[in-house]
């Protein structure tokens, strides 16, 4: 049996009244409410047991508090924290709890927290860190303050400063977005000639854009902007104008370099509480002003132009008629009158002259025609066109007759047209078949009508999308023409076929196309050569209201 | 075709004038005929009273100083002379000129033919036809 000695006893006693002692400083400690939580090491890993005590109203108040707060030991254990910087981190409260701070600070800042933390142990600190959890970085403010001699802690205050830093960014951004904005509008007033300027109303204080002040020949800002200033820039001619306000007028200005430009000015006032202000903008209209001038002048010359046209025409028609219209009245009298003393060839020459003198009378007649098409400002009215194409067919009725011709018409509609040009399209178009048919071959030609559906009006260039368009096809069987010529027989004096096979001024099929567009219509033609050609015109059924009369 | 008939035309050019006065002369070689070789002329001779009145009066369109159109209208104005039927007589082949002058009084428009021989054949038709003028 093992025997205790009374010395082994004495020094257990001892043992156990220090312990006795100890506990019985830390029952005060508790009791005074000046220990929170103990920490207890269990297999090397530090457990927090906190303490509910008198200051409990100071804990609710810590807990409810609208910014993080938190107890460290020296090593930076978290001994305590609020819900509030749990939260912030996204982690449950007893996780945080028992975990060092270190661990919870991004790489970038832990180092700087390091040197504030040791600061704080001596007193206290401030300073912004970034916390780090769950993958997630949070700026916050920082103040840590050492709670000793009462405590060995340091107190820990976190500022959440995500929302500044990101209405921070917002600022950045705003103002980087503003330089841009700035650079482009400084771009679009240079591109524009334009500058404006900004005018306080009731501080009086006048601003300039940059380029207000190069439009002026000046640098930017070169000078304080003033409306005596601005005054000195005015051409003398055009100051009175300046007088009147508010603004929209064009003056002249003579910039620095002496150089004359018309500026538009624009203003505007705004009266918003507490900022009367004038904006306005002048803009360099020198070019427009110029070109429109230009344009002023260039009109003047095309009405003078146009009306020697006109007398051209009508001298075309009479002075250039009458001499003609004599060479045949007298070698028909000369024919008439020494019938009996001509010989053969004689009057072979007289022929000569006279089919001569009628081709040019027919040219004079058909580009006078044209050129009367051109300047048209005739009416359109209700016209049938079958009724046309009657009158039409009468008048060649004889020619009809003589090349043994058949005609077979369809239904033609009735439209608003120049019944006189429609005419004149008609008997071009008749004539032409009949004209151009094969020798040997009885012509037969064929005039119908459809209505051209809206994906034919819409592939067509030339016609108005917004009308109803009727196609009137002129089929013929005769000599025909070589599909690549299709559009060249539409220009005026184009020929395809000699003077001596078949008579014609050329000008026909031009004023057909004139007359086709003079209505907001179309013409064009196939054919193949000695194989008969098809000419249709294209027509629009109505015209707009004001140029038709009843 | 009435007796004594007197007619009158005004035009500038004496080609033109003449082949007319051959051809009314070769219709009827009675026939009174006053010329007159441009506008004032014409209208000095149609307000003299000392002057025949004319049954018929055709003008020229383009003549000096005072042209066709203004010969007309001074016509029609005239109590003298407005019953008395106006034809044109033009190288102009405009209709709207023949359409304007019909309305102004004018009873017919004529194209200068290019065969003498239309001349007589014009004339023979309008002096037997009776123009009415109201």
């Amino acid at each position: 049996m093992e025997t205790t000695t009374s010395e082994d006893l004495l020094s257990e006693i001892e043992g156990l009244k220090l312990r006795l002692s100890e506990a019985q400083e830390a029952i005060d400690a508790i009791k005074t409410g000046s220990v929170d939580a103990f920490a207890i090491r269990n297999d090397g890993k530090p457990e927090v047991f906190t303490l509910q005590s008198l200051d409990y109203a100071y804990r609710v108040l810590i807990e409810k508090f609208g910014e993080g707060a938190l107890n460290l030991t020296r090593d930076g254990l978290i001994i305590y924290c609020n819900s509030y910087f749990s939260t912030l981190l996204g982690m449950p409260n007893e996780k945080v709890t028992g975990s060092y701070i270190f661990d919870l600070i991004t790489d970038e800042t832990r180092e700087r927290f390091q040197e504030h933390f040791v600061l704080a142990l001596q007193g206290s600190s401030k300073t912004e860190i970034t916390l780090s959890a769950n993958n997630k970085k949070i700026p916050v403010y920082i103040s840590l303050t050492s709670l000793q001699p009462q405590l060995a802690t340091v107190g820990m205050i976190v500022t959440d400063l995500s929302e500044k830093k990101h209405n921070e960014q917002r600022i950045i951004d705003y103002q980087h977005r503003l330089q841009i904005q700035n650079k482009i509008f400084n771009l679009a007033e240079e591109i524009a000639s334009t500058g404006s300027y900004e005018w306080n109303l009731q501080t009086g204080e006048l601003a300039y854009s940059d380029n207000l002040f190069r439009m002026l020949g000046c640098l930017p800002q070169e000078f304080v902007p003033s409306t005596e200033k601005y005054l000195t820039f005015i051409h003398p001619d055009d100051k009175e104008q300046l007088n009147k306000t508010p603004l929209q007028l064009t003056y002249r200005i003579i910039s620095k370099n002496g150089e004359v430009k018309y500026f538009r000015t624009t203003e505007k006032e705004i009266d918003d509480p507490g900022r009367r202000m004038i904006i306005g903008t002048n803009q360099d209209v020198t070019p427009d002003i110029i070109n429109t001038e230009t344009l002023r002048k260039k009109n003047i010359e095309l009405e003078h132009v146009n009306k020697s046209l006109d007398q051209f025409a009508s001298i075309a028609s009479h002075d250039l008629q009458e001499p003609l219209r004599k060479i045949r009245v007298f070698t028909s009298l000369l024919k008439h009158r020494f019938d009996a003393d001509l010989s053969v060839d004689t009057r072979g020459l007289i022929d000569k002259i006279n089919a001569s003198s009628e081709r040019m009378s027919l040219l004079i007649n058909d580009v006078l025609n044209f050129s009367r098409i051109c300047h048209a400002e005739n009416m359109f009215m209700r016209t049938d066109l079958n009724q046309i194409l009657d009158n039409t067919l009468t008048d060649f009725d004889l020619l009809i007759l003589e090349k043994g011709a058949s005609v077979r018409k369809g239904n033609l509609p009735v439209i608003e047209a120049i019944p006189l040009q429609i005419n004149q399209l008609f008997y071009n178009l008749v004539g032409n078949a009949l004209k151009f048919s094969k020798a040997g071959t009885a012509p037969v030609l064929t005039i119908s009508s459809r209505m051209l559906p809206s994906e034919e009006i819409e592939n067509a260039s030339n016609l108005n999308g917004q009308l109803s368009y009727s196609e009137i096809s002129f089929e013929d069987n005769g000599i025909g023409f070589e599909q690549q010529f299709s559009e060249q027989i539409f220009s005026i004096f184009e020929r395809l076929n000699s003077q001596q096979q078949y008579s014609g001024t050329g000008i026909g099929l031009a004023l057909c196309q004139k007359i086709a567009g003079q209505h907001q219509g179309g013409i064009r033609a196939e054919a193949q050569e000695n194989n008969g050609s098809t000419f249709y015109v294209r027509l629009p059924l109505t015209q707009s209201a004001d140029r038709v009369v009843n | 075709m009435k007796e004594n008939m007197t007619i009158f035309i005004a035009d500038d050019d004496e080609d033109d004038r003449n082949l007319f006065v051959e051809s009314a002369k070769e219709l009827n070689k009675d026939i009174n005929i006053i010329t007159a070789s441009d506008g004032q002329e014409a209208m000095r001779i149609l307000k003299d009273e000392h002057s025949p009145l004319p049954d018929y009066i055709f003008l020229d369109l383009r003549m000096p100083r005072i042209n066709g159109r203004q010969c007309l209208a001074e016509i029609k104005k005239e109590e003298r002379l407005s019953h008395i039927p106006v034809f044109i007589y033009t190288t102009s082949r405009d209709v709207n000129d023949s359409i304007d002058l019909g309305k102004r009084g004018a009873v017919h428009f004529i194209s200068k033919p290019d065969n003498p021989t239309e001349i007589y054949y014009i004339l023979s038709t309008v002096l037997d036809a009776k123009w009415d003028q109201s």
